[in-house]
């Protein structure tokens, strides 16, 4: 059975090669077959009749004809997506006033016409020509308007993109006290600006592709040029020309096609919605990709470090920063075992808890009817179910939710002796540790590995949970992600690194970047307090002039 | 080789789960939290004396003894139940009656609710007992008394009878240092009469006897006049000697239980008390002091008494062989504070604080000179780990004296005692 199941994956992805390989499993559209095939005509109209034939009867295309002077000319658009003021100020109202200022007889040969309007009429920025119906089809889709001239094989593609925006605003998942507020948008060109305000360095490079059969979405690959190991940047590039799909709608499809192991629940793939965190990674070195309608940028390489800290962690002290990250570390172990660990100790190990406080938890659970683990399977399901529906429901009435869920649901179970107070109290306790993980994706994967615990702890006690830790340590130290391996800095050990770990040295100490992926550049600062108090204030250098 | 692969992982892991063998889930609520064990002697029937020589009853009798027993209800009141004479058809009484006391869970839940206060409502604890003539034997057998499965995990004290103690602890120590979920923290006192009475008492500061025991026998910051020991030392000293010092305890009123004092064991058994003043010589010689008060006759009116807090004491026992005899020299040095006076003497004077200084050394050493006299010459017993130096120090020594050492060398072996006394502070008065 198990076999034949085998079989059938492999075979079937055999075939999808082979077929592949005669182009035959994804054929493309039939507009970009034929658009490939076809370039621009020189006749105006049959033009308009083509660009009718692919885009169909969709109302949002707009074809304005008009002529200046005896040569006719016309501008095909999408509505909405396009900034009227760029459409006008820049496209119409030059070449009306155009037509106008020539001598009244003078006439415009089409090709005359059409070298004025792309090098002297259109005061546009971006301003690019098209020379086939795929070219030019893709780019009114994207928002850029063409402006075709009869006589013309080309066309003039100005750049008028200008489309419903989110404003950028504070991200919601990963709020700091101390910090920037900014935030992620939907578009891809806010996201690389706001990454580009921070870092104004001539080597950031940015490399947009599209990805996506039908929606042709722009992913963009950002690094530094001079620190990121370029081996790391190839791989990348490689792994997203691997994506054959026919639409990205968010990040996480792109995340879940290039990641290394798609079957751990444990991510491998960094997402964040702050410039400051991706800003920081790229002068670290690692790479981050942008993608097009998603405010979640995703970076590569990451450990499992990376999903424990906070980019306010730099922000605070480092004495702060470290005490943050030692609760977050025990957090997350909370998170993951403690339900386990009540099951283990109030059924197979009560000599391991204090006698008070097994006596007080036997009491509690006295006119309990249930078995620990049931109790506490019922109640951190709620508890999921809860969360669930607080996530779904619309804001206001979440808070209900909330306080049905907790006050209500919860004391009543334990006046109903349904569950014991310290049930109660360890899934409370759980609850709030497993937020306290800065990164949703690995939020995730603690909440589901919580369960696991929670299935060997019943069956084997903490015998089991021991097991259940060597095989998720061994997991662990077989996941990699883009070529590093997802325990280091502690394995292989890099001693260097450990300085940004669970422990959070002064800024001062951090004289390299991470050691734990290659980049060309390893020097990041130098300590020049001792230089400047021997040498006193530069008083050129505070001047006011 | 790849195509078996699941299939071998998946034998793998079942045999790590099978043979681990720790599949016995037992809810926290559905176990008896036993918290103090008391072991005694039967109730000797009447037709008979003392089954103390007999090398005990058959199984079989036992069980059908048990089986008879098994009609009675676990109330403490009934507690008759197990003093009821065997059938004189069996001839043999057991050897061994063990008690457990383990708390009511109900009650304490019952009580929780209503606000911890009030002690109101039904009995909290349970004492229930059980004969037989091994241990294993009478847990089992407690099974037909106590529905809940009886958990040591949390015990506390083992109390052991003097008339049990008198025959040897041996069992019972193995009893209770093999069997795996009992921790090796609990304490060991003796019990000066019946060791189940001790359990019974229902002392009016905590819910349970064994609580209260386990508290009073805790630490020496008060009183030397107790011995604080649990079973890990108690361990290494019968195995070093067979020699130890236990605490005393008993029952002197239902609510109350005294545990001033200390029984004496040689070779696993018990042959005498000694009282508290000796039990404190006795803390001091091994340094095991860390508090408690002695009082001293002013040395200028003796109808006045000043009372001294010791505040720090550090005691070196060295060893060395004269003339192919041991000699020991207990020293040390003790700080102290006078927290107590009687008479009108101003302290302001150097040379009478000298002289209180004076008195209160030759006390201390008294008192030590006088427990380790009385164990060389009446017990005969060496229960201050003086053979466990000479067989460090001098192993060829040892080899020879080792097995008369109680009998012989250690009553002939020359101990001096040498313990300054320093006084501190005199409180906010002088």
């Amino acid at each position: 059975m198990f076999k034949k199941v085998l079989k059938k994956i492999f075979n079937s992805k055999a075939q999808k090669e082979q077929e592949q390989k005669q182009g035959e499993l994804f054929p493309e559209p039939l507009w970009r077959k034929q658009a490939k095939q076809m370039p621009l005509k020189k006749d105006l109209q049959s033009n308009l009749d083509t660009i009718h034939q692919i885009l169909g009867d969709s109302q949002d295309i707009i074809i304005r004809k008009m002529s200046v002077r005896s040569t006719h000319i016309a501008l095909v658009y999408l509505e909405g997506m396009v900034d009227y003021a760029v459409i006008n100020d820049f496209i119409l109202k030059p070449i009306v006033l155009e037509s106008r200022q020539a001598k009244p007889d003078k006439d415009f040969p089409p090709k005359e016409l059409y070298s004025r309007l792309l090098n002297h009429v259109t005061p546009a920025g971006e301003v690019v020509e098209a020379s086939d119906f795929d070219q030019l089809v893709f780019l009114v889709l994207t928002g850029i308007g063409a402006v075709l001239v009869d006589g013309q094989n080309k066309a003039i593609m100005v750049s008028a993109k200008g489309w419903p925006k989110r404003a950028v605003s504070e991200p919601d998942i990963e709020s700091v006290i101390r910090g920037p507020r900014e935030g992620f948008t939907e578009t891809l060109r806010v996201n690389t600006v706001l990454i580009r305000r921070r870092i104004r360095d001539p080597n950031l490079r940015i490399i947009t592709t599209q990805i996506g059969r039908r929606s042709k979405t722009d992913v963009a690959i950002a690094y530094i040029k001079g620190i990121a190991d370029p081996e790391l940047v190839d791989e990348v590039k490689k792994r997203l020309e691997t994506i054959d799909i026919d639409a990205i709608m968010e990040s996480a499809y792109v995340e879940q096609l290039i990641e290394d192991n798609w079957w751990s629940p444990f991510p491998t793939v960094q997402e964040t919605e702050r410039p400051d965190t991706v800003a920081a990674s790229l002068i670290e070195g690692r790479v981050a990709i942008i993608v097009d309608n998603t405010p979640f940028v995703l970076l590569v390489p990451a450990n499992i470090n990376m999903f424990m800290v906070s980019p306010e962690d730099a922000y605070v002290k480092w004495t702060a920063g470290t005490f943050v990250r030692f609760l977050r570390f025990g957090a997350n172990f909370i998170a993951m075992l403690l339900p386990g660990i009540y099951i283990a100790l109030t059924s197979f190990h009560p000599e391991m808890l204090p006698t008070g406080l097994a006596l007080s938890i036997a009491a509690t659970r006295e006119a309990v009817p249930f078995p620990a683990y049931m109790e506490a399977f019922l109640m951190e399901l709620s508890l999921e179910l809860l969360r669930e529906a607080g996530i779904r429901l619309p804001g206001p009435i979440s808070q209900t939710i909330g306080i049905v869920g907790a006050l209500v649901v919860g004391t009543a179970a334990v006046q109903a002796s349904l569950v014991s107070p310290v049930m109660v109290i360890v899934v409370a306790f759980t609850a709030i540790a497993a937020f306290s993980t800065p990164t949703v994706s690995f939020g995730f994967a603690i909440r589901q590995m919580r369960f696991m615990y929670m299935i060997l702890a019943t069956f084997l006690g903490l015998y089991g949970m021991m097991l259940g830790l060597l095989v998720l340590l061994g997991h662990f130290a077989c996941l990699k992600s883009f070529g590093m391996g997802y325990l280091e800095p502690f394995a292989p050990l890099s001693t260097s690194d450990l300085k940004d770990v669970m422990i959070r040295m002064p800024l001062l100490t951090m004289h390299n970047r991470p050691a734990s992926f290659g980049h060309s550049d390893d020097y990041r600062m130098e300590d020049r307090r001792q230089d400047d108090l021997q040498r006193g204030v530069d008083s050129d250098r505070y001047e006011s002039n | 080789m790849k195509a078996i692969r699941p299939f071998l992982i998946l034998i793998f892991a079942a045999v790590i789960v099978i043979c681990a063998g720790c599949s016995n889930r037992v809810e926290i609520n559905d176990r008896s939290i036993v918290l103090g064990v008391a072991i005694d002697k039967p109730a000797a029937p009447e037709e008979e004396g003392q089954g103390k020589e007999q090398q005990g009853g058959t199984q079989t009798g036992n069980q059908q003894n048990q089986g008879e027993d098994s009609g009675s209800s676990p109330q403490k009141q009934e507690s008759e139940e197990f003093l009821r004479p065997e059938p004189p058809s069996e001839g043999k009484s057991p050897r061994y009656a063990m008690t457990i006391e383990t708390p009511i869970i109900k009650a304490l839940a019952g009580g929780g609710d209503g606000g911890g206060g009030g002690g109101g409502g039904g009995p909290k604890k349970l004492v229930v007992s059980a004969t037989g003539d091994t241990f294993w034997d009478i847990e089992r057998s407690l099974s037909i008394r106590i529905g809940r499965q009886d958990f040591y995990g949390h015990l506390k004290v083992l109390i052991i009878s003097e008339e049990v103690a008198r025959e040897g602890i041996l069992p019972v120590m193995d009893f209770f240092t093999r069997r795996r979920e009992i921790q090796q923290n609990i304490k060991l006192a003796i019990a000066n009469g019946e060791a189940r009475k001790v359990l019974e008492v229902e002392p009016p500061e905590e819910d349970f006897a064994a609580f209260y025991l386990d508290s009073m026998l805790q630490s020496l910051y008060r009183t030397s006049a107790k011995i604080n020991t649990d079973m890990l030392e108690i361990r290494r000293d019968l195995t070093d000697s067979g020699n130890v010092v236990l605490p005393r305890v008993r029952a002197s009123s239902p609510t109350e239980i005294v545990a001033g004092g200390a029984a004496l064991i040689k070779d696993w058994k018990f042959i005498g008390w000694l009282s508290e003043v000796e039990t404190s010589g006795y803390n001091i010689a091994r340094g095991n002091v860390t508090g408690g008060a002695i009082n001293i006759v002013d040395p200028k009116d003796p109808e006045g008494l000043i009372t001294v807090l010791l505040r720090g004491s550090q005691i070196k026992t060295s060893l060395e062989l004269v003339d192919q005899k041991p000699v020991y020299t207990i020293e040390g040095i003790s700080e102290w504070d006078i927290v107590e006076k009687g008479t009108e003497t101003m302290l302001w004077d150097t040379s009478y604080l000298a002289q209180v200084e004076k008195r209160l050394e030759m006390e201390v050493q008294r008192r030590v000179i006088h427990v380790i006299d009385k164990m060389q010459r009446e017990f005969k017993a060496d229960v201050f780990g003086f053979g466990g130096m000479l067989s460090q120090k001098h192993p060829d020594y040892w080899a020879k004296v080792k097995s008369q050492w109680d009998d012989k060398y250690f009553p002939e072996a020359e101990v001096y005692v040498k313990v300054t006394a320093d006084i501190r502070r005199t409180e906010t008065k002088t």
